[in-house]
């Protein structure tokens, strides 16, 4: 069985992968979180307490209308995807435009681009949305102002068949918007021109919610902004820094939408090949008499592997711990070691590497 | 016989490869070149000095497993000529310096990438004609070998000028779109040359600021830096003097001629060549401009052959391929 996390469109993909693969797909949502249902997919509401285990054979307590449930999964993959902030003014965004029908507009519209942490995909859609209300009424004037123009890869062509329609781009960074007026700066020339729209839609600010709740029972990072984490570069893409969990979705990295089919597809097929490979690695193990209990370990690690137990000793989890060797170089009392390899063994080996390097 | 046919050894293939392995699933790795491993070999590590994510070291990490992997057979130097059959059974022809072979095998993975622009074509910029005009890869190679020397003079460049969407957004040249991955490895790439020359002065120019992942602000952050010029223009062409001159038209409609040391062509990617055969003997589809479509079951594409993309979302692509090929194959039995 596979857990998948999230109700988003990305955690849609990595289900119906899943299947595909001949694998067993268990959603997991929060109870007040929205979600799609899909009809082979088992979806339950509740909120994870552990994740316990390594790949291949991972437990999850799950706690579902107060009650705790105990699942064995081979693998997760965090399929969150972010979600649009919720804001205060009233103005008409672009996700309520693909949701209602504003085709019929008229006069002048202004589609206004400049929302903080804006998804990756807005341009694309408002650049689309433009050609749509466009063909649908020729006689409107549409400006979309922002301060670039982000049509990654293929979607250049829209871009530019918007441009042939008559859509104006204006690149501002410099916007005055007031009673029905706005005064915008174009930034290149520097020209001030004033626009009276009939209509003005906006990209919003993009959240992800709850991901420091996902961190912490699934033991991976989060970046400072609030996204997830991704693995090292070496552990390849969509991996967290916990080996059998893996990152798709738009709480991770900014993705197009087909960027993000991909990457959930991908998250899919390494989780499914990891749920059959199971991996057990050489823990590091401390040594309880000669442990100070100075914390070094517990700070160093990018695992979150040592933990002080109720003896007020450094312990590390079997589980977690990725035998990296950070903790068995740094340990001051040398409390901490490989079980079958000795600190000077490691040190000659890693002498050896590196006298190879030089020569 | 093998289970999977992967026509391209670049970072797709390869990743396509290893997963496959990891699921013990045989795959042969047929690739053009003598050493497999396609765009992304000659490419250096942007960090400076920690990691920026350029993904220039995965694809490396990628080869040297499937190298290990007793489930991958990896073929060179041999072109895929014609291939015929159908979901199950595909037989590819191969041609090699030794003659022709056939191969036959279950599934196919398209991967065959897409080339880099050839600056050269554009004459504008003087690529073919003027010694310090370098494309953003012969610049990636200097990286490589350690040594970043104006090629006239052989002196320490002074004075950078980086210029970005040739052979992108350009329709004259075939390539209306947008590559995608050029705003990502540039600034990459310069950030890289000045950590190795703080002194040099570098200028670059732009069209839109189209990053990777969440780096709006980076290039407008990085033009404060002292000795960075961010200029959004794109130049006219440049102009050979005892120095490259590069001609440009300034925001304020006024026209400026700027020498500098070396100037960098930030190229573009290429719809794959001669896609649209292999496309139809192996029942796939492609678009006008050559890029294969994700569709069908038993052939499959990934990487750059179906779309302008970046290393990280071709080895994915590759992932995901593999996936669809191992669960077509288990549907076989």
């Amino acid at each position: 069985m596979i857990l998948i996390v999230g109700g988003g469109k990305s955690s849609e993909i990595a289900a119906e992968e899943v299947i595909r693969q001949g694998a067993v797909p268990l959603r997991l949502v929060l109870p007040e979180e929205t979600f799609s249902f899909l009809p082979d997919v088992e979806t339950v509401k509740g909120r994870l307490l552990s994740f316990t285990g390594v790949q291949g054979n991972f437990q999850a307590e799950i706690e579902i209308d107060r009650e705790v449930k105990k699942f064995n999964v081979g693998a997760a993959v965090i399929a969150v995807d972010e979600t649009p902030k919720v804001s205060d003014t009233d103005c008409i965004t672009l996700s309520s435009i693909l949701e209602n029908n504003y085709l019929k507009c008229s006069g002048t519209i202004v589609i206004l681009l400049d929302a903080k942490k804006p998804s990756r995909a807005s341009h694309i859609v408002a650049v689309e949305k433009a050609i749509e209300i466009k063909d649908n009424n020729p006689d409107c004037r549409i400006y979309i102002i922002t301060p670039e123009v982000r049509t990654f890869g293929l979607d250049e062509l829209e871009y530019c068949k918007a441009q042939k329609k008559g859509i104006i781009f204006i690149r501002a960074e410099d916007i005055k918007h007031s009673s029905g007026k706005m005064k915008v700066t174009d930034s290149p020339s520097g020209k001030v021109l004033d626009i009276t729209p009939d209509l003005v839609i906006t990209d919003e600010e993009q959240e992800v919610k709850n991901a420091a709740l996902w961190a912490k029972a699934f033991s991976i990072n989060l970046y400072e902004d609030g996204h997830f984490r991704l693995g090292n570069v070496s552990r390849g893409p969509v991996t967290s820094m916990r080996n059998g969990v893996f990152l798709c979705g738009t709480a991770s990295r900014a993705l197009l939408p087909r960027e993000m089919d991909t990457s959930a597809r991908a998250a899919a097929t390494r989780a499914v090949t990891a749920s059959q490979t199971p991996l057990m690695l050489n823990s590091a193990e401390v040594d309880e008499e000669k442990c100070a209990s100075c914390m070094t370990c517990v700070r160093v690690c990018l695992f979150h592997a040592p933990s002080i137990n109720e003896k007020g000793k450094s312990e590390i989890c079997r589980d977690l711990c990725q035998s990296c060797g950070l903790c068995v170089n740094l340990c001051p009392a040398s409390a901490i070691s490989f079980k079958g390899v000795s600190r000077i063994e490691l040190r000659n080996a890693v002498d050896d590497v590196l006298r190879c390097l030089h020569e | 016989m093998y289970e999977v046919g992967i026509i391209g050894g670049g970072a797709a293939g390869l990743a396509a490869a290893l997963e496959l392995s990891r699921r013990r699933v045989s795959s042969v790795v047929i690739d053009s070149d003598k050493h497999i491993g396609g765009l992304s070999r000659d490419l250096c590590c942007k960090a400076n000095p920690v990691c920026q994510r350029c993904d220039a070291c995965s694809p490396v990490d990628i080869r040297r497993e499937v190298r290990k992997s007793p489930f991958v057979t990896l073929i060179s130097s041999s072109d895929v000529i014609d291939a015929s059959g159908g979901p199950g059974a595909y037989t590819l022809s191969l041609q090699s310096s030794s003659g022709i072979s056939e191969i036959e095998v279950k599934s196919v993975i398209v991967a065959i990438g897409s080339p880099t622009f050839d600056a050269a074509r554009d004459a504008r910029y003087r690529y073919s004609d003027c010694a310090d005009v370098l494309t953003s890869r012969d610049l990636e190679t200097m990286m490589i070998s350690g040594n970043i020397s104006v090629p006239s003079t052989g002196k320490t460049p002074q004075s950078l000028a980086v210029i970005q969407c040739v052979g992108s957004r350009d329709a004259k040249h075939g390539a209306p779109y947008c590559s995608k991955v050029c705003c990502k490895y540039s600034l990459k790439l310069v950030k890289r040359v000045r950590k190795e020359l703080p002194e040099i002065e570098v200028t670059f120019f732009y069209r839109d600021w189209r990053p990777s992942d969440r780096e709006y602000d980076k290039l407008a952050e990085y033009g404060k830096e002292k000795g960075v010029h961010v200029v959004r223009s794109r130049p006219a062409e440049v102009i050979i003097g005892s120095r490259p001159l590069v001609r440009y038209a300034t925001v304020e409609d006024e026209v400026r001629e700027d020498p500098f040391d070396i100037v960098v062509l930030a190229v573009g990617l290429q719809p794959p060549q001669n896609s649209q055969k292999l496309a139809s003997s192996l029942g796939m589809e492609c678009n006008q401009y050559g890029f294969f479509i994700k569709k069908g079951e038993g052939a499959y594409a990934a990487g750059c052959c179906t779309g302008p993309k970046d290393i990280r979302e071709s080895v994915e692509e590759g992932i995901a391929a593999a996936g669809k090929a191992a669960a077509f194959l288990e549907g076989l039995q």
